[in-house]
């Protein structure tokens, strides 16, 4: 029963998100909507963490098993990727390389600016070191 | 007569739990990309239909009912970022700089390497939320006229490279900050990528579950921006 309630709200969201994706001008999947309407009702109390948590957890835990039918969904498009697999390789090779590495330098950079800054004000020379300067 | 029982629900849906099932047997005794249960289970699938001359659509009969609980599922993020709240409170410039700095780029260098390889408009909206957690990354790519399951197969191989190049990444530029290490994998290599943060440390595994959904709403806010370009340039 606990379990029904939960997947209860669960749906509930995301036919919310659906419908606002519907009504809205522009192209916002359903789904990203009902997890910001859900955000908010747990942010704001409307709903408790606990009417959701089991459920939820549960299904974001074991999230990869639910792509299998789109990722077989491949299997029609073989015409495209026959003509142009290389070139998804190299794009998909080099964007994620590249996201990876810039995002990991630039919010290290920024940590270590904003904490050489605190740290300078409060005349420490702890966080000088680098590693770890968080916690 | 082999058409006619694949059309039965129950087929799509115990072939592919079964191989996801077997995946995830197979990679704990060799924990290679190959066996990642996903990728085990889409490759075999097809493997499978195509022996066996299955269409996708007896097939999808039953893997609808799969399909129909990433909607709820990605309303369930929404409790991941609801708990890891308190972490980007204590760092909230530097991971919201770094992730929309991050998604920029991937934008300008989808739009550029598209143009190099002459994709066409249909292309460049499949590959646009390549970096995203899958269930966000299919609404973009179906909203933007991309092509729904090459987006799954994309986003699924960035996850798995992701998980696999960046420890080595951070190696060689020197990334240490566990903060900096959980974002970088989270808004590159989503859900798979988290699963190596996991790995590395709690604080990175937090942050990149936190970076999954920060990406994905990024990519969404950037959407009719991506839109734009491709509209303009193909």
């Amino acid at each position: 029963m606990k379990i029904i309630k939960q997947l209860f709200w669960l749906f509930t969201f995301s036919f919310a998100g659906e419908v606002l994706s519907y009504l809205s001008p522009v192209a916002v999947p359903g789904s990203v909507l009902g997890m910001v309407l859900m955000f908010l009702a747990l942010q704001f109390n409307w709903i408790k963490m606990e009417q959701v948590e089991e459920a939820g957890e549960w299904l974001t835990n074991n999230m990869a098993i639910l792509f299998i039918p789109a990722g077989v969904g491949l299997m029609t498009n073989f015409g495209i990727i026959g003509t142009v697999w290389w070139q998804l390789l190299i794009v998909v090779f080099l964007s994620t390389t590249l996201m990876i590495a810039l995002v990991g330098v630039t919010v290290q950079a920024i940590i270590r600016k904003s904490h050489k800054q605190s740290a300078q004000t409060a005349k420490s020379t702890l966080a000088w070191k680098g590693e770890r300067v968080i916690d | 007569m082999i058409e006619q029982l694949a059309s039965n629900p129950f087929f799509g849906i115990v072939l592919s739990v079964s191989l996801y099932l077997t995946g995830q047997k197979l990679h704990k005794r060799w924990p290679i990309p190959l066996f990642t249960p996903l990728v085990f289970a889409i490759i075999m699938t097809i493997v499978i239909l195509l022996a066996f001359g299955i269409s996708y659509e007896s097939y999808f009969n039953g893997g609808q009912y799969i399909n129909m609980w990433i909607t709820p599922a990605t309303v369930a993020l929404a409790i991941k970022l609801k708990k890891n709240i308190a972490h980007l409170k204590k760092n909230v410039t530097a991971i919201l700089s770094g992730i929309g700095i991050g998604v920029i780029f991937h934008t300008v260098i989808i739009v550029l390497l598209s143009l190099l390889f002459q994709f066409n408009e249909e292309l460049a909206a499949t590959l646009f939320p390549k970096s995203v957690t899958t269930a966000i990354a299919l609404g973009v790519s179906e909203s933007l006229g991309g092509i729904a399951s090459l987006t799954v197969a994309v986003v699924v191989f960035t996850g798995v490279l992701g998980a696999v190049i960046g420890p080595t990444l951070f190696n060689w530029l020197n990334v240490t900050d566990p903060v900096a290490q959980g974002v970088a994998m989270g808004s590159g290599s989503h859900a798979m990528g988290t699963t190596k943060a996991i790995e590395m440390g709690d604080v990175q595994g937090a942050m990149s579950g936190l970076s999954i959904v920060l990406t994905g709403i990024a990519v969404v806010i950037l959407a009719p921006l991506g839109l734009m370009l491709i509209q303009l340039f193909f």
